[in-house]
């Protein structure tokens, strides 16, 4: 038997190290703009067609050493050894997109760098590549021509993976679009590792972009957690170059403290809630619902009043601080009365609202407020339809008329006529301010019906025993001015609130407002 | 040129370097070995784990095709070189993966390989890894890798060791599988089967499965299994070997960092479970392009066809649970279906417009072809049938074939042959199980049966192994009987068992299985595995005389290897016999051999004969050029089961002395032979179902009768229908899976109740899980009215319309209101609970306590007549409350009236007040309760204004 040497097939290297760490050739344009970020570009302008690849990073500087490796590589005629000392080289730099150059048909190759130590390497098919010093444009300009490249897949690649980019980005001259569409929030952060993160208005899952200087390398999902978007830059963290394998298993251990950074981001979006339109609240509560729903962060959330509710009528915003508090006061069901809650399509005017504050609150919130806090939600009934009959239309325009005419026939008694109790009497609607409901009052003679015109002018005769017992009760008490004027009113309006007040606040408690449902 | 080599390099460095990319895993290695072993054709691999004070050792042994020495110094000592660049089937392609043994710091690797045809040889590779010296080895073919390093851990012992290794193994490798070429030469597709692994004897492989509830599927390329959870997880294998993890399958697939920004939110992402139902899903493909060390996968279309359709599967593993736990009542299930169709329309047509205007002309003008193509054909109703497959196959317990086989011949098709009562393991094989043996069908003595009584022991074989074992049980007719067995395997006579009790079988004169004392209705169940034909002179002879119009054929298969010449055989018997049996080709048939042709001859002479008869031209042409031959009658066994009817085949030996199979029926398709036993019909014309897959579906399949000339739009409307029934049963294979957890995970308490409490929260919490239909529309929320539930989109409606009810004890408001029809759900229940507090239903449990607790003393009582009095809807009671007062709103529920509960202490009304009222004392609670229940303020003027007036007078009148 015989002995062999172990060897290294350099051409099988050359052909497979960088297209097995490719998506495909489309892929190269992202790849030099990324190249061209890591050198230091201001700004990346590609020029992407069928068979022609340009990029102008103005800025940027290519690492001589780089340039030299790249001439190596491309050098059919150079040894094989030093070719593949070259490519391991780019490869341990991370400069996939030159060492994918090694493989891919192209005709002709113009690199070109400017500055005091210029240089231009220039290399065409089957030709050995010529690197110049001290000449180029400024910047770094990657010229390609030759080139078989599917464009609309390398464009539709390179805007989708180059959203992030810490440097704007054109193709064609036209800018591709640029961080987070829209979103409810966005913050930069700098620790644990350089990042945007963002709230969007859709979503269930937080995702994280892993980004090697500024373009997509691969994404993560964090499920369990709110959903919020993160790119991360991981250059620097991840070796140059690593596999999307590698970035994923590299962002591990920062994984806790980007949730945690983008719960604070949560907890902001979640004060700034009264200003929030009504889809976006509701978005915020949500999301803060979801991130207390890990105990380490409820006490940074528990605060934030970020749930609406209708308090007397008044708007309010409660926290779940608060609405912990509010279903320990009999929140708990089988405990007491579940809270009333609507939903945003419902009109709290329709239902009965009670002292307690009326929670609004969509389905998600309720479902996640009962997992948190184990409260119970439950709709408050609903008012009595008003009656609107043709009666009370047609009694209001015939309560003029008959007023009209009252005061026609019995004429109405002047305020020096009146006795002292009618003088009483009027003085004290006067200063309840009962109006509209009378806005006037007069005393006629007789004791026929009481008038009341549509615009609230209430006649009242002196000898009508009701309006005998009325002025009676309010000289003897103001307070019982209140059931005086409802019996005078006769049931087609009511005096005002204040009226009612007074009444009773003589008498103790008796709840004005409208009952809370169990 | 330059030269392809770099030998200055140092190996080890660059190898190191690569060994490096594949992650943090120190393990990762025995993935590329598995990776290595399954590309070399291996069906088994083992691996054996050593330690002792010196140093610990792992040998991995395959009994793959091994490698010739060229070879290994081409590929293997050659960095980046790889013979498997341009396989697709092939894993390995980037020339490192084996190197990436050095993660296990080996002091000392040995490899020794012995390639099929070829002497064995062995290197030892000393740490610098700089040569390689090739000595000979004895080895059986295959290939053995041993790894030796010093002890990392004095302490760790041989087991931890073990432990590892297996956990990495079991890890990477647990669902290996190779391909393997199939038995039969005509079967295109390559067989995939497991991949035996073992760690010290212990096996490694394992179904693809998941705990309940889970789901099984397979496609073309692709298999997988979806499952629910308590954490959310996704496994993707490539040819069965790990390539990475991910928490949801919206990872897998490259996507727009905008998406679920621009859209709705519906529909944008995958399907997004709730933690308590997390999605758990192993994701297997041999399509799939992996990148360099294993990273990751390309996204190609493969990879998005493995991720769609596990997000299928997994929507219907949920919709499959919701009705296993919830079965809906037809009209449910329909709407459900529609709500489905509906979705995926508006999925599928949501941006193209014109897309829409397209179909909707489309489906016009379909629909207009069928008005019209129906008038054309009168409209009576008389369209001929098509297509039309025969329903249910009655069973038919296994009787021997000797008495009823008549010898090859052309039969014309009769009716539908019953289904033979036989079933096997494993399911996804397929199978030619021979139940008659004709050693020369070319003499075979028209009307006589071969003869059926034992001839001496049974030679059978062991079955160890139990990836080539097939276990058949079928149930019996009286008599002995021929025991099927696949071709090229041998029964295992302890295997056995005759109604559950070993039995003994004895051996017919052509060598087959026989048990001899078998009853009606006995179930017999044996084991059958591979094995050589023991027999040295069995094949009963060849011949000497060529069938006539074969001599040529048969000079020129002469000169042809063994392999060529079946193939040949084949193909010249098909190319001479075309697959027939229409009532007309038996008539020629008949008139043939009327004129004394024998029947081979007959078929010959016709040009036509069906698959015994072609078969049988084979096997004679083969034994007149050398090759022992024999035509095998029997079954042909798929998913599990035998094919409707009988099946005619060749079987051949080989050079290894193994049967292996011909056929020269599948180029037309082949059609069971109608058992003589079986009382033929009356004969319908038909044709034979297309093959599938190689083998012929015996379905008989009635043939429309041709359609006018004027009716092409109802031609056109026909094809439509058969493409959509097409489709739809493409789509509605069999399912495989399990809802119930006795299934696999015996330990585990069923949480059924609890899982679909957590989907209907899920659907409450996350807007995406309203996408699933069968969710939202099956009725899951139960009532407390018996058996009554209703679904999530009818109680959110009734939740809108503050009519939604819940209680969790059942109590007589919420019976009573039940009864009166009204959406009471039992909130006792978790699926109720969820959904009453994610919907705010009306707590009547609350109710049925305030009104527990309420009076009705003389002051409700004047109150309340007073509302009477003025026609209102709403009564007043008192009851002790911890706020002002509480509205019961009976009226809605259809109990009563509405209910005002006030309490009189907060109301200030003492216990005179409550027991002799005074007419102020009434217009107070009057006036309180009207506030309180939030009366608008015309009503409440009319409802006060008496009872006002009557206080006045009470107290100040006159």
């Amino acid at each position: 038997m015989k002995d062999v040497r172990l060897s290294i097939d350099f051409g099988a290297a050359l052909a497979k190290l960088a297209p097995a760490q490719l998506q495909g050739t489309w892929q190269l344009p992202a790849e030099l703009a990324r190249l061209a970020i890591a050198a230091g570009a201001s700004e990346v302008d590609l020029g992407i067609r069928k068979a022609c690849l340009e990029l102008a990073a103005a800025g940027a500087r290519l690492d001589l050493v780089v340039v030299r490796d790249l001439g190596t590589v491309l050098d059919a005629a150079a040894p094989a050894a030093s070719r593949h000392r070259a490519l391991m080289s780019l490869d341990e730099r991370g400069a996939l997109a030159l060492a994918a150059l090694a493989t891919l048909p192209w005709r002709r190759l113009l690199l070109e760098s400017g500055g005091p130590q210029g240089w231009t390497l220039a290399a065409a098919a089957g030709g050995r590549p010529r690197l110049r010093h001290g000449c180029g444009a400024p910047g770094l300009a990657v010229s390609l021509t030759g080139l078989r490249l599917d464009a609309a897949a390398a464009t539709r690649w390179l805007e989708r993976n180059g959203r992030f980019a810490p440097v704007p980005i054109r193709i064609a001259g036209r800018p591709i679009a640029r961080g987070f569409r829209r979103p409810l929030i966005r913050t930069r952060v700098h620790e644990p590792l350089p990042a945007v993160l963002a709230l969007a208005a859709h979503g269930e899952t937080p995702r994280l972009w892993l980004l090697e200087h500024g373009i997509i390398s691969t994404r993560a999902t964090v499920p369990g957690y709110p959903a919020f978007e993160a790119a991360v830059e991981m250059a620097g963290v991840a070796p140059p170059g690593a596999s999307p394998a590698a970035m994923r298993e590299a962002i591990q251990p920062f994984l806790e403290a980007l949730i945690a950074e983008a719960v604070d981001l949560v907890a902001g979006l979640a004060r700034r809630a009264e200003l929030l339109r009504p889809d976006a609240r509701e978005r915020a509560a949500r999301l803060l619902l979801e991130a207390a729903r890990r105990d380490r962060f409820r006490r940074l959330l528990a605060a934030i009043p970020v749930f609406p509710t209708l308090t007397g009528g008044e708007r309010r915003w409660a926290s779940i601080a608060d609405l912990e508090a509010l279903s320990r006061d009999g929140g708990r069901r089988g405990d007491g009365r579940p809270l009333a809650a609507l939903a945003a399509d419902q009109d709290p005017r329709l239902y009965v609202t009670g002292p307690r504050p009326l929670l609004l609150l969509g389905h998600a919130e309720r479902a996640l407020l009962g997992e948190i806090l184990g409260v119970a939600f439950t709709t408050p009934p609903a008012r009595p339809r008003p009656r609107r009959s043709l009666r009370r239309l047609a009694g209001a325009v015939l309560g003029r008329l008959a007023y009209a005419w009252q005061r026609l026939r019995r004429g109405v008694v002047g305020e020096a006529a009146l006795a002292a109790g009618e003088r009483t009497f009027l003085d004290a609607v006067r200063q309840a301010g009962a109006a509209p409901w009378p806005r006037a009052v007069d005393f006629c003679a007789g004791g026929s019906r009481i008038h009341l015109t549509g615009d609230g002018r209430l006649l009242l005769p002196r000898a009508h025993p009701t309006v005998e017992a009325a002025v009676q009760a309010v000289a003897h008490d103001p307070s019982w001015l209140y059931p005086a004027l409802v019996a005078l009113l006769g049931g087609r309006e009511l005096p005002a609130e204040a009226v009612r007040e007074a009444w009773q606040g003589a008498r103790g408690p008796h709840g004005a407002t409208p009952a809370a449902s169990p | 040129m330059t030269d392809r080599r770099s030998s200055d390099l140092s190996f080890r460095d660059c190898a190191l370097a690569e060994a490096t990319r594949y992650g943090s895993d120190p393990w990762v290695f025995l993935r590329e070995l598995l990776q290595n072993a399954r590309d070399a054709g291996a069906g088994r691999v083992e691996i054996t784990v050593a330690a002792g004070a010196d140093g610990e050792s792992i040998t991995c042994r395959d009994d793959g095709c091994g490698m010739s020495a060229g070879h290994a110094e081409r590929y293997l000592f050659s960095l980046y070189a790889s013979s498997k660049e341009d396989d697709e089937r092939q894993v390995g392609q980037f020339g490192v993966g084996f190197w990436s043994v050095l993660r296990f710091r080996p002091r000392r690797i040995v490899i020794r390989s012995r390639p099929r045809h070829g002497g064995g040889w062995q290197v030892e590779l000393e740490r610098r890894l700089e040569s390689a010296a090739f000595a000979p080895c004895a080895m059986e073919p295959g290939t053995e890798i041993v790894l030796e390093r010093l002890s990392t851990d004095g302490e760790a012992s041989r087991e931890d060791l073990a432990r590892e290794v297996y956990a990495a193994v079991y890890r990477y490798g647990r669902f290996a599988t190779r391909y393997e070429k199939p038995d039969w030469p005509s079967l295109k597709r390559r067989r995939e089967r497991p991949l035996a692994i073992t760690v010290d004897g212990r096996p490694v492989h394992t179904e693809m499965t998941l705990p309940a509830p889970a789901s099984v599927f397979r496609r073309r390329g692709l298999r997988g299994v979806v499952g629910l959870g308590t954490e959310p997880q996704v496994e993707l294998f490539a040819n069965g070997l790990f390539v990475r993890r991910a928490t949801s399958l919206d990872e897998l697939v490259d996507a727009d960092p905008l998406r679920g920004e621009q859209g709705s939110g519906d529909g944008d992402e995958g399907l997004d479970l709730p933690a308590s139902v997390a999605p758990r899903i192993v994701l297997d493909s041999r399509e799939l392009e992996v990148l360099l060390a294993r990273s990751d996968v390309r996204q190609t279309r493969h990879l998005r066809r493995l991720v769609l359709t596990a997000e299928r599967e997994l929507a219907r593993l949920i919709e499959r649970q919701l009705r296993a736990l919830r079965p809906p009542s037809a009209f449910a299930a329909v709407r459900t279906r529609l709500a489905e169709l509906a979705q995926r329309w508006r999925a599928a047509f949501r941006p193209a417009l014109p897309a829409r205007v397209l179909l909707a002309a489309l489906a016009g003008g379909v629909v207009a072809g069928t008005v019209v193509g129906w008038a054309a054909l009168g409209g009576s109703g008389a369209m001929a049938p098509v297509a039309s497959v025969q329903g249910e196959v009655a069973l038919e317990r296994y009787a021997d074939l000797g008495a009823r086989y008549r010898g090859p011949r052309l039969d014309s098709m009769v009716g539908q042959a019953p289904r033979l009562a036989l079933i096997y393991e494993p399911r996804d094989r397929v199978l030619f199980l021979k139940a008659l043996t004709i050693d020369d069908p070319a003499n075979w003595p028209e009307g006589s049966a071969p003869q059926l009584s034992p001839w001496g022991d049974y030679a059978g074989t062991r079955c160890r192994d139990p990836q080539a074992c097939v276990t058949v049980r079928l149930m019996t007719e009286s008599g002995p009987l021929r025991l099927p067995v696949p071709t090229g395997h041998r029964l295992d006579p302890e295997s056995l068992r005759l109604n559950g009790n070993h039995h003994p079988v004895v051996r017919s004169l052509q060598g087959e299985p026989l048990l001899l004392d078998a009853h009606q209705g006995d179930t017999v169940e044996y084991q059958t595995g591979p094995a050589p034909e023991p027999s040295p002179t069995h094949g009963g002879g060849l011949r000497r005389d060529v069938p006539l119009g074969l001599e040529e054929v048969a000079d020129r298969l002469r000169e042809l290897p063994l392999d060529a010449r079946v193939k040949e055989a084949v193909a010249a018997v098909a190319d001479r016999v075309r697959y027939s049996r229409t009532e007309a080709a038996q008539a020629d048939y008949e008139a043939a051999r009327a004129r004394g042709l024998d029947p081979l001859v007959a078929a010959l002479e016709i040009g036509k004969g069906d698959c015994d008869v072609q078969n049988g031209l084979v096997v004679a042409l083969l034994r007149t050029t050398g090759v022992v031959a024999r035509l095998a009658v029997g079954y042909v066994g798929r998913n599990g089961t035998v094919v409707p009817g009988l099946h005619a085949w060749v079987e051949y030996l080989d050079d290894d002395r193994r049967w292996r199979i011909a056929d020269a029926s599948t180029r037309s398709p082949p059609a069971p032979m109608p058992p003589p036993a079986v009382a033929a019909g009356p004969p319908a014309a038909g044709e034979m179902a297309p093959a599938v897959g190689g083998i012929g579906l015996f379905v008989p399949v009635e043939v429309p009768a041709p359609p006018s000339l004027g009716a092409p739009a109802a031609l056109v409307a026909l094809a439509t229908a058969v493409l959509v029934l097409g489709v739809w049963l493409r789509h509605s294979r069999p399912w495989d899976g399990w809802l119930d957890w006795k299934r696999n995970v015996p330990a585990t308490p069923p949480h059924a109740e609890t899982d679909l409490a957590a989907l209907l929260g899920g659907a409450l919490r996350h807007p995406g899980l309203a996408r699933l239909p069968a969710l939202l529309h099956g009725r899951f929320v139960p009532l407390v009215r018996p058996g009554g539930a209703v679904s999530l989109h009818q109680a959110k409606r009734r939740a809108a319309a503050s009519r939604l009810f819940a209680s969790a004890g059942g109590g007589r408001v919420a019976r009573e209101a039940a009864a009166r029809g009204r959406c009471v759900i039992d909130a006792s229940t978790p699926e109720g609970r969820v959904t009453s507090l994610g919907l705010a239903a009306t707590d009547l449990d609350a109710w049925e306590r305030l009104l527990e607790s309420s009076t009705r003393p003389p002051l409700a009582g004047r109150v309340n007549r007073c509302l009477e009095a003025a026609g209102e809807s709403w009564r007043v009671a008192l009851a002790p409350l911890d706020a002002p007062a509480a509205v019961v709103d009976l009226a809605r529920l259809g109990l009563g009236h509405r209910q005002v509960l006030l309490d009189p202490r907060r109301a200030g009304l003492a216990g005179a007040a409550l027991e002799q009222p005074s007419a102020e004392d009434v217009f107070r609670l009057l006036d309180a309760a009207a506030a309180h229940l939030g009366l608008a303020a015309a009503d409440r003027a009319r409802v006060l204004a008496e009872p006002a007036r009557q206080a006045l007078l009470e107290r100040f009148g006159r």
